[in-house]
């Protein structure tokens, strides 16, 4: 009992120190200039707007790939393949190996495959398309996770209206696993924005406002690898874009138990 | 045994028809369901005729509910389950695999223990398995959608509530929902797996008087635990057992004659309330 509530303890004074230093150092540097303004002298002044506008794209184009492949697997496999069925469990298992490799292998990867064979160069595609290969396997499993959670009265009740197999997916399955897909959702969309080394190999380095998806883009988290190891007297501003990048993590999860909670209290979704 | 095995019939014209001269619109001959190795029915035949309410009792594992659920091949949803024998719903090979299952189903509705309404609105219960079938004519849905409502006795309760959540209902609405649900597809049979027992006393009772006046109308097949139900409602009664591990028909005849002249031993001491 007390090496638990212990445990706790350390966990939240860890929390609460790394939070209290981003504070302490970021947030003098936060401002509405900070936020629509492009970084000047390599970032030690000025914003991060071009920043934040390529943080959006890549998460854009990630989320836009990852979530009709994912939720199409997801359904693949907890509708179509048997639980135990070898296929099942030859996807499941690459997967979980999947969701175990290193990001920079990902970014080497998406660097050769998108960068190169495909011809994207450096741009917010290339590292938009990297970052859904990262979070398909985190997508996946949760959402199948969900769709198996949906009790198995409601399969049986739409079998027995001759309801077909592509519909109670549709209309009921999946709206019923929402709460479950909306987690994978954040879960994933929360990996890639804290992303750095797949991102350094394929949508690159480049601080201008992209004026198209084929531009290079600076994602947040490189912004903060860059300013704090390649700039010197970067640190006050890669504080200040920590703080930012915290408090948007901080406000995904919260929308996101929002909606949840929301969605559960208006029992459009399963009790 | 008493059971008949008529060769299974064409459609009757109209129920009236039929219920003056009961022609077998469902049969089982020699039916056997295996689950995985496991055998839970053994041998059985059966008949039901048309427009008429027939209630299999007995105890709980003794094949009732597995019997059931081959007349509208729900079995297929069991990755294990077997079925052998021949069953037919008036000229249709239901075990064939060229049957049209999703047909089969909307002809054959299923009513199930528990209330299992789907998690949207009221309307959308309704409009979702009409509009799978074919029926997308927005004037047609909400007419059809009244008069199931008004055959089960819901409209006035719910009529001013339709985009409410179908789980905000009662235990007992929910189950007249259901069966709204399964008669909104016009169907010619109802197959009920102990429809009234997840019900209050009150519930139960209201849901128990809908089955008798759907008896106009419907087949009916009904699962039950509760004797005096099946006695009250049923115009057949059919008993299973579990013999050597594995569900079988006793005995199967009209229910006064079953109630006040059981054939078999097990019957007249299951009813009696000795066995089971």
């Amino acid at each position: 009992m007390v090496a638990t509530w212990g445990a706790a303890l350390v966990l939240l004074v860890f929390f609460g120190l790394l939070l209290g230093d981003l504070l302490r150092h970021g947030l003098a540097g936060l401002s509405w200039e900070f936020f629509t303004s492009p970084p000047r002298h390599a970032g030690r002044e000025g914003g991060i707007a071009p920043i934040l506008v390529s943080t959006g794209l890549i998460l854009g184009v990630c989320m836009l790939t990852a979530l009709p492949f994912g939720l199409g697997t997801a359904v693949l496999l907890a509708e179509w393949t048997h639980h135990r069925s070898r296929t099942g469990a030859l996807v499941r298992r690459s997967l979980d190996t999947l969701a175990g490799v290193p990001s920079i292998v990902f970014g080497l990867f998406g660097n050769a495959f998108f960068c190169v064979t495909l011809g994207l160069g450096f741009s917010i595609v290339a590292g938009g398309l990297t970052l859904a290969c990262m979070v398909l396997p985190i997508l996946i499993r949760s959402a199948e996770e969900g769709l198996r959670a949906v009790p198995h009265d409601y399969r049986l009740a739409a079998a027995a209206l001759g309801l077909s197999r592509a519909t109670t997916v549709r209309r009921l399955l999946i709206p019923a696993a929402i709460p479950a897909l909306l987690a994978g959702f954040i879960l994933g969309l929360g990996r890639a924005m804290a992303e750095t080394a797949a991102l350094i190999f394929t949508s690159g380095y480049v601080d201008r406002m992209p004026t198209s998806l084929w531009d290079s883009g600076r994602a947040l988290s490189i912004h903060i690898y860059d300013l704090s190891m390649n700039v010197p007297g970067g640190d006050a501003r890669a504080y200040s874009s920590a703080l930012v990048l915290i408090a948007l993590l901080l406000a995904i999860n919260a929308g996101s138990m929002w909606v949840g909670h929301r969605l559960a209290s208006k029992r459009i979704l399963a009790a | 045994m008493t059971q008949h095995q008529t060769a299974p019939a064409p459609v009757a014209a109209a129920p009236s028809a039929a219920h003056a001269a009961p022609a077998p619109l469902l049969s089982a001959h020699r039916v056997n369901v295996f689950y995985g190795p496991r055998q839970a029915l053994k041998d059985v035949s059966l008949s039901v005729a048309q427009a008429s309410i027939t209630a299999l009792v007995g105890p709980s594992g003794s094949g009732k509910t597995s019997l059931l659920t081959c007349w509208n091949r729900l079995t297929d949803l069991i990755p294990s389950c077997r079925v052998t024998g021949s069953i037919h719903f008036a000229n249709l090979d239901i075990l064939s695999p060229h049957t049209d299952v999703l047909q089969l189903r909307r002809r054959v509705g299923m009513i199930f223990q528990k209330p299992n309404p789907f998690p949207f609105s009221i309307r959308q219960n309704l409009a979702c398995p009409l509009r799978e079938h074919g029926v997308t004519d927005p004037h047609l849905i909400d007419a059809r959608l009244e008069s199931a409502l008004r055959q089960v006795g819901l409209w006035k309760e719910v009529s001013d509530r339709l985009e409410t959540a179908a789980l905000s209902l009662s235990g007992g609405q929910q189950q007249r929902l259901c069966i709204a649900r399964a008669l909104i597809l016009s169907p010619e049979v109802l197959l009920m797996d102990e429809p009234c027992s997840a019900l209050d006393p009150i519930s139960s009772g209201w849901v128990e008087d809908l089955i008798v006046e759907l008896r106009q109308q419907y087949t009916i097949v009904i699962v039950t635990h509760n004797l005096a139900q099946a006695r009250r409602i049923a115009d057949h009664v059919a008993l299973f057992w579990v013999q050597h591990g594995t569900g079988q028909l006793i005995e199967h005849g009209p229910t006064a004659q079953l109630f006040d002249h059981p054939g078999h031993v097990l019957t007249a001491a299951y009813i009696n309330g000795l066995r089971g």
